[in-house]
């Protein structure tokens, strides 16, 4: 090799290649980056996994109100009068009484527990409306 | 440079690692970039091999700087062919591969340039001699050719790089003189 391929390679060597990185200094942190697929696998499958737990808990109790027989919204009174049974009922009882004794008295009783007394048929939502017509 | 002994039969050590690390770095990042395009994929594929020999997956080489060389390589290979992407003149200009101590930067992107034109077998034993201190011997165990193959590859080279280059030596020769 003659001078002038040496004062080239020295002219060469002028430049000099960018440097790289330094290399990790902790073993936790080669291992960090020679597995970074596992470790990513592993925190993808634990977010799956309370994802998963969140949906169902959500679906679940999306399901429990419609599950559940939902109810007929009606007047208490109306409700209460068609409910009760006939032997507990005070205005019964005495209507009972009049019808046995004193028919007149009955028919007073009666004019006056009528609208309180028995179930009314002659509102919109009733049920007794529908058999009523 | 060039004083890598044997070191054969056992794990090298991380301050072997780090010590060769220091010596071939650079010139590994730059060997590597001719293969990508990316500065990041390239520091990537040097430090896989450098990261194997510090968890001792690879049993010391022989001749370190030549196993270095081969492995990062093939490691760039196989990243460019995963990326699937082929490396151009445009894109590899958008980024430094040198520093030139003058500071002129011309002269470093045309360095870069005349680097990246050279045939790949013809660039190799550049990097391998000028910025890595191998001496011939060293780069023909690297590249599997005889010593004359080597030589061969190296004048070859170091005349095209002289062709582009000229204008700077003489500038810079110009600049010493007056």
């Amino acid at each position: 090799m003659d001078k002038r391929d040496q004062q080239f390679e020295n002219f060469l060597r002028e430049f000099t290649p960018a440097q790289p990185r330094a290399l990790p200094e902790q073993p936790a942190m080669l291992h960090e980056i020679r597995g970074p697929a596992r470790v990513w696998q592993r925190r993808l499958a634990v977010a799956a996994g309370i994802a998963i737990a969140a949906a169902g808990a959500a679906w679940f109790a999306s399901r429990i109100p419609a599950s559940l027989p939902s109810k007929v919204v009606q007047p208490q009174s109306e409700t209460t009068q068609i409910d009760k049974p006939a032997g507990k009922n005070p205005a019964a009882l005495m209507l009972t009484k009049f019808a046995r004794e004193d028919p007149a008295r009955f028919d007073e009783a009666l004019s006056a527990t009528t609208p309180t007394g028995l179930p009314r048929f002659d509102r919109p939502n009733s049920a007794l409306h529908a058999l009523a017509q | 440079m060039g004083t890598d002994g044997p070191l054969t039969q056992r794990k090298l050590g991380a301050d072997d690692v780090r010590q060769l690390y220091e010596q071939h770095g650079a010139a590994l990042l730059l060997y590597a970039r001719c293969f990508l395009a990316d500065r990041g994929l390239a520091e990537d594929a040097v430090h896989q091999v450098f990261l194997k020999l510090l968890h001792g997956e690879t049993a010391a080489p022989e001749t370190p700087p030549a196993y270095l060389y081969r492995a990062v390589r093939n490691t760039a290979l196989n990243a460019r062919r995963a990326s699937a992407r082929d490396v151009s003149l445009q894109e590899r200009e958008h980024d430094r591969w040198f520093a030139h101590r003058g500071g002129n930067r011309e002269a470093e992107l045309a360095l870069q340039q005349a680097l990246a034109e050279l045939p790949a077998e013809q660039r190799e034993v550049v990097i391998m001699r000028i910025w890595s201190g191998m001496t011939l011997d060293e780069a023909a165990a690297a590249t599997g050719v005889s010593l004359n193959t080597a030589a061969s590859r190296y004048r070859y080279a170091l005349e095209k790089l002289r062709q582009h280059m000229q204008p700077y030596q003489k500038d810079q020769v110009n600049a010493r003189n007056g």
